[in-house]
């Protein structure tokens, strides 16, 4: 075992696994034994915590990054590739065997070769460069469209032209106003509307079952539909594609583009009219010939028609696009009935099933709109907010479709609770809070599924490593060892429930709080909104509760404890405590003592708020409570009388 | 090499380092264009190498490097015409605040401005998941070093937080000294 405590150095190597066995086995042996070393290890885990959440946080790089880089990349060195290949032949070897006039002819035959050679490379290096300047300007346009509002028809064709089976002939509606977060999308199959997608905020929306992930990366069109060979199957995988883009307006260039930038493919372009450039491109992969076309009209940049075809042996696929209308329009101009549900009043017909569960039946007396929904998706948070913090900790919402679940799971020595509340567009299909009542073992909710995760709680050991000091002042202050050991654990037992207490509270606060922005408040009616700054309060009056309690038994301790060491003038830290460092780095800079002052009263402020205003992660919390008050012993003793006098004026 | 054992390779490496390079070479230049483009020329200068047939053994450490001696060039063009100073004499000063970021850029920014240049490479390095051997390569420090640097940047971070933190009570601490 270690004789003295852990370096930095050795506890980040541990965090990170990357201790050498022997090392590793001595080091986990100390900290077994040393809640100093586990309480500096914990810090540091949350240092490394804390920027890694603000990296998860960093838009950069994008999560297409790597797809896009490598499209990029491929297409750079395809393109060098090809430079190889035409490069001039210098390091050929000279052909020193060579006289007279056999080397004249031979240079002009070569001269002739070169000028041939170097016309056809630039003037197709020029062809290739104006259809991929013609597809950027494509793209430019395509992209250009998110940006105001639009309104688009397209129509889509799909059909063998051998007609085994009969065509598919989609008419696709768009509207977008992004400006104020509106997008709506139809799918007219013969006259009759299939499928929809509709949002009328940014926090409203809805979809229907067709439109089913529109979370996940697209695949490129041309991929998506080269294995499907009846219009049928490939209508499926095109709904699917629209659905992944359903918030944005129909493009079809960004595919084009990486379709002609990858290896292999060949790009062209023809001037069939004078105000129509026809782009081609075009690859040969896994036996399957993949050709596409688009007739652009030069004035607007956007696309009049597009075909995409495939050919496999003799079987024969094409995608036709042909764009019906595409107009800027201004926001006011869009009807704002388009942005909602189109099927509202069917779905609003429908005998919707009704559970006997007071709670459903007052949270949804009827099929729900999106606002309700939303309403009805707060009301059951504030719900789990009413209970025990504990509860909150485990509370786990999934927001995908048109499906909110709110799930929260609580286990206790005795008891094991579950609540499982979900709701959809059309009817809400089961609520069920259950009471702290115990519960059979087996919870439908496991964590095994990974949907939920159940912060454990710390274990509270009900011995724990006694300072000296500690010791002595109960041993100064009870009639035996024995009486005085039972106090101590009492002591430090209550102050770790306390502490635990306090983080959770706090955390409850900070999930409150991060859950229900301002703007997400604002969707809510009156009541909920003051249901919700009552909770809050609760809460709050809870922190401060706890918060007096907890000073109230360790202030008694702690205080004569401070002025003792504080009168003996003697620093007994070991010499590589952070606490310490952080003083003498402090009176290196210059600072005066009260900056260390204040850097124990945050000790003090982290203490009283269990540990949360410097880390919220849970750890040992018992090791936390013990590390902040090892810093008020190991201080300087005028220091200590500052932080204590501050902390005391906490209280009043 | 040949081209497609060429390309693969470099398809493999854009995979499991492309993204802790880019955000290694965001670090430095700020801006997500920049970044790309140096990327993106990394990559290709290696590229080019292996078809040339050299052999290269880090391929690693050879892109980072290739970043950082492009970004310093771009910041030795933009800036002073200073020819004489090393990529990291520059590195280590290079405005963090060049180009303007969203909110979510500037905390992780502000988080490493306080580093040395590098403590920021071992950090993020550390956090993109390399092993301590890993990072050491890429980097050409000794192994036993990283877990020492991402110890003084750990420490660094908490005393920025605490002093932070310490903003309201600094003064009430005054205060309470003055009454003593």
């Amino acid at each position: 075992m270690l004789k003295k405590h852990c370096s930095e150095e050795q506890l980040i190597a541990h965090l990170d696994n990357e201790l050498a066995p022997a090392l590793r086995d001595e080091v986990e042996e100390h900290l077994s034994l040393c809640w100093k070393c586990r309480g500096r290890r914990a810090d540091l885990e949350n240092g490394i915590h804390r920027v890694s959440q603000a990296l998860d946080r960093s838009t950069y790089p994008p999560p297409n990054w790597t797809d896009r880089t490598r499209r990029r990349l491929l297409a750079e060195m395809a393109a060098q590739e090809t430079n190889r290949s035409i490069s001039f032949p210098s390091s050929r070897p000279a052909l020193r065997s060579w006289q007279g006039p056999l080397r004249i002819a031979a240079a002009l035959a070569a001269s002739v070769a070169l000028c041939v050679s170097v016309y056809t490379y630039w003037f197709e290096r020029d062809m290739q460069v104006r259809a991929h300047s013609q597809i950027e300007r494509f793209v430019q346009s395509d992209l250009g469209l998110g940006q105001q509002s639009l309104h688009q028809v397209m129509l889509l064709e799909l059909r063998e032209p051998n007609a085994r089976t009969a065509a598919k002939e989609l008419r696709v509606e768009v509207w977008s106003d992004p400006a104020a977060h509106r997008h709506a999308i139809r799918l007219h199959d013969a006259g009759e509307l299939v499928h929809a997608a509709w949002k009328s905020s940014a926090q409203v929306w809805g979809s229907s079952p067709g439109f089913t992930d529109t979370s996940r990366t697209a695949t490129p069109l041309p991929n998506l539909l080269e294995t499907r060979w009846t219009p049928q199957e490939a209508e499926t995988q095109l709904i699917a594609w629209m659905g992944a883009n359903a918030w944005k307006p129909l493009r079809f260039a960004p595919d084009m583009r990486a379709f002609a930038q990858e290896h292999g493919s060949e790009v062209g372009l023809d001037v069939p009219s004078p105000h129509t450039i026809r782009l081609r491109a075009s690859r040969a992969r896994n036996q399957i010939t993949t050709q596409w076309s688009v007739d652009m009209d030069t004035r607007t940049n956007r696309p009049q028609s597009q075909t995409i075809r495939w050919q496999k042996d003799g079987a024969v696929m094409e995608l036709r696009v042909v764009t019906e209308q595409e107009e800027l329009v201004a926001g006011i101009a869009i009807p704002p009935d388009v942005f909602t549900n189109p099927m509202a009043e069917a779905i609003a017909t429908l005998p919707l099933p009704v559970q006997p569960q007071p709670t459903a039946t007052e949270l949804y007396p009827s099929a729900p709109t999106s606002e309700q929904l939303t309403e009805s998706a707060i009301r059951i948070e504030f719900l789990l907010h009413h209970l025990p913090a504990d509860w909150t900790r485990a509370l786990e919402i999934q927001e995908a479709e048109n499906v909110i679940v709110v799930r929260g799971v609580t286990e206790s020595e005795n008891a094991r609770a579950v609540i499982e509340a979900e709701v959809n567009d059309i009817a809400w299909t089961r609520t069920a809070l259950q009471s702290l009542d115990a519960l059979p073992a087996i919870s439908p909710l496991s964590t095994e599924d990974g949907a939920l995760s159940v912060a454990p709680e710390p274990a509270v050991e009900s011995v724990f490593p006694l300072e000296k000091e500690l010791a002595a002042h109960f041993v100064a202050h009870a009639a035996n060892k024995d009486e005085a050991a039972k106090q101590l654990a009492a002591f430090s037992l209550r102050a770790a429930q306390l502490a635990a207490e306090l983080r959770a509270e706090t955390w409850a606060l900070q999930r409150l709080d991060e859950r229900f922005p301002a703007e997400r408040l604002a969707l809510a009616s009156a009541s909920v909104q003051r249901e919700f700054s009552l909770v809050r309060q609760q809460r709050q009056t809870a922190i401060k509760t706890t918060t007096a309690a907890l000073r109230a038994i360790v202030l008694p301790v702690f205080g004569p404890l401070h002025q003792k060491l504080a009168q003996a003038n003697q620093i007994t830290d070991i010499g590589d405590s952070n606490a310490a460092d952080a003083v003498d780095d402090k009176a290196a800079t210059g600072e005066t003592t009260i900056s260390a002052a204040s850097a124990i009263d945050d000790r003090i402020r982290a203490l009283l708020a269990g540990g949360t205003q410097l880390d919220a992660s849970p750890g040992d919390a018992l090791g936390r409570v013990l590390h902040a008050l090892d810093f008020l012993q190991n201080g300087r003793p005028d220091e200590i009388t500052v932080g204590v006098i501050e902390a005391t004026s906490i209280e009043h | 090499m040949e081209f497609a054992e060429a390309s693969r390779f470099i398809e493999e490496l854009l995979q499991d380092w492309g993204q802790a390079l880019a955000r290694q070479a965001f670090r430095l230049t700020g801006d997500a264009e920049i970044s790309d483009d140096l990327v993106q020329e990394a990559f290709l200068a290696l590229y080019q190498e292996l078809r040339r047939g050299a052999d290269i053994e880090n391929a690693r450490a050879w892109t980072l490097t290739v970043v950082r001696n492009l970004a310093a060039k771009r910041y030795r063009s933009l800036g002073t015409r200073n020819e004489c100073l090393e990529p990291s004499d520059v590195l280590d000063q290079f405005p963090a605040s060049a180009s303007t970021h969203p909110d979510q850029e500037r905390e992780l920014r502000d988080m490493l401005g306080i580093l040395s240049h590098r403590e920021q490479e071992v950090m993020l390095l550390r956090l993109d998941c390399l092993k301590y051997r890993e990072i050491a390569e890429c980097l050409g420090i000794d192994e036993s070093s990283v877990a020492t640097h991402l110890a003084r940047a750990i420490r660094k971070l908490q005393a920025a937080a605490k002093e932070r933190a310490s903003h309201l009570s600094y003064a009430r601490a005054a205060h309470a000294e003055k009454a003593l």
